[in-house]
């Protein structure tokens, strides 16, 4: 078998199977599970919609934003608390306890602080891809390698070298923060829109096509989440290949 | 000509490591400090490199205070010491980068001491696929490559296989005895200590004491690079003899 036969053809039975014990499903149920000619007909209707475009664009947007901000505040705080013995230990159990906390159940706190359903949809999305920024990057600092800010001090290096060899050091780790925080975050910010509504968003049309019982276009927007996670989680690994070549050989 | 004089350190909080330290090493002198694990021979080594500063006493490194001296260091962990996310050329420019030499003379000066190294492995390899004696050789020519006055070397051979062991000290003996290099090692084996110096000190029980008239020659009938036939030979082990006697009977 050809590399390329063995890297494409696995995913391509996989699939296959999957579509078609899906196919049987909607035979056997179809007023719960549409066929799969139906759904993949709604996906390429809903794709040529301009408003599905401004709902995709809005949840991107929202997540990408939620992401940054916890790329923002999660790394410096999980870089100061993984080197920092004393900090460590204050505020090491914290990690775990909000880490613990679905982000989802502190969306009536976010309401609460911000009296904007866009805020708190935000806020929330931002809270948990922060708390896997931070446990993340915690992680990486603290068992990074001491050893090598050494070498380069013994060599000469100036104080802003010695801190590029600190960070590159944690890189991989936020590398694998950034990643999982893109999912969570996509996650998080739909939920919000089907909770809280949105003008434009896919969490919300999801909530229009429930309520309408479209249940062609509630799966084919499902897919297209799906599509979008995928797509943003593609993008996430490119960015980010870069740290994590060396990652697995700290 | 490196110069400790009554020098003594002690970590905040706990017992001294090193009561009054005084000895010296020549130039173009090789010399090993012996003794067993947790004598203080790596905070010996701190104070020499400038990482950790004595609580006592004065030490010279050729006339300069540690940490300003040009002198190069070989960590026991090799791999730790090293950037993964560079390939073994920029690894090994190191410190000519952070002397601000261009790309040019740093490859070419690392290609002629790879050379003079035998090291067998292209320079384009990351250090994760090094081997153990590979990683070993890369952090002498990244300790050799600035020229410096001394090199200094902690436990070098310690995870080092017999081949790879042999490798480098025919290597580094080579390299030494063409520099007229100053030499310091620091070992708990008796028998590569012998072999690469001239004199061997051993560290005394903690606090360590020493006056500078600890200091036993090493009786050799080759001159540098010496053969590594001689370790099978009598008088090799009669060094040995010598010294582990002098162990005994303190």
């Amino acid at each position: 078998m050809t590399p390329i036969v063995s890297r494409f053809l696995p995913p391509i039975i996989g699939g296959s199977i999957l579509l078609l014990l899906w196919q049987v499903a909607s035979l056997s149920a179809p007023t719960l599970i549409p066929s799969v000619s139906a759904v993949a007909r709604a996906t390429f209707a809903l794709l040529g919609s301009e408003q599905v475009r401004r709902d995709v664009l809005a949840t991107v947007s929202r997540t990408l934003l939620a992401v940054g901000i916890a790329i923002g505040a999660g790394v410096p705080l999980g870089a100061i608390m993984g080197s920092t013995h004393l900090f460590r230990a204050a505020f090491g159990w914290l990690i775990d306890f909000l880490r613990s906390i679905p982000a989802f159940v502190l969306l009536p706190l976010f309401i609460t602080v911000f009296r904007s359903g866009d805020a708190a949809r935000l806020g929330m999305a931002a809270f948990g891809a922060g708390i896997v920024m931070l446990a993340s990057t915690a992680f990486g600092a603290a068992h990074g390698k001491p050893l090598r800010v050494e070498v380069a001090r013994v060599y000469g290096a100036s104080r802003l070298f010695r801190f590029a060899v600190a960070v590159r050091g944690i890189l991989p780790a936020v590398a694998d923060g950034v990643r999982i925080s893109v999912s969570l975050g996509l996650v998080l910010v739909v939920v919000g829109e089907i909770v809280l509504g949105a003008t434009y968003g896919l969490g919300t049309r999801v909530n229009d096509s429930l309520s309408g019982f479209e249940l062609d276009r509630m799966y084919a927007l499902t897919v297209i989440v799906g599509c979008v996670g995928y797509a943003l989680n593609l993008l996430a690994r490119v960015l980010t290949n870069r740290w994590s070549a060396y990652g697995r050989h700290l | 000509m490196l110069v400790l004089d009554r020098v003594s350190f002690a970590y905040p909080r706990r017992q001294p490591v090193l009561a009054s330290v005084s000895f010296e090493v020549g130039p173009g002198e090789a010399v090993s400090l012996i003794g067993e694990n947790g004598a203080g021979k790596s905070t010996l080594l701190s104070l020499l490199i400038g990482t950790a500063v004595p609580t006592a006493g004065s030490i010279s490194v050729f006339g300069r205070p540690p940490g300003t001296a040009q002198v190069g260091m070989v960590w026991q962990k090799a791999y730790d010491s090293l950037y993964p996310w560079w390939d073994a050329m920029n690894n090994a420019a190191l410190p000519l980068k952070l002397l601000g030499w261009t790309r040019r003379a740093r490859r070419q000066r690392v290609e002629q001491l790879a050379a003079e190294l035998n090291l067998d492995f292209p320079l384009s390899r990351m250090p994760y696929e090094l081997s153990g004696g590979e990683l070993q050789k890369l952090c002498v020519v990244r300790a050799l490559v600035a020229d410096p006055s001394i090199l200094i070397m902690d436990e070098p051979f310690a995870n080092l296989s017999l081949e790879a062991t042999n490798d480098l000290m025919v290597h580094l003996q080579a390299a030494q005895a063409k520099r007229g290099l100053t030499l310091l090692i620091v070992s708990h084996s008796l028998e590569h200590s012998v072999f690469l110096s001239d004199t061997v000190i051993r560290l005394t029980p903690k606090p360590v004491t020493l006056t500078g008239e600890e200091k036993i020659l090493v009786d050799c009938p080759y001159s540098r690079p010496r053969p590594l036939s001689w370790t099978l030979e009598p008088t090799f082990r009669r060094n040995i003899d010598r010294i582990r006697m002098g162990a005994l009977n303190p």
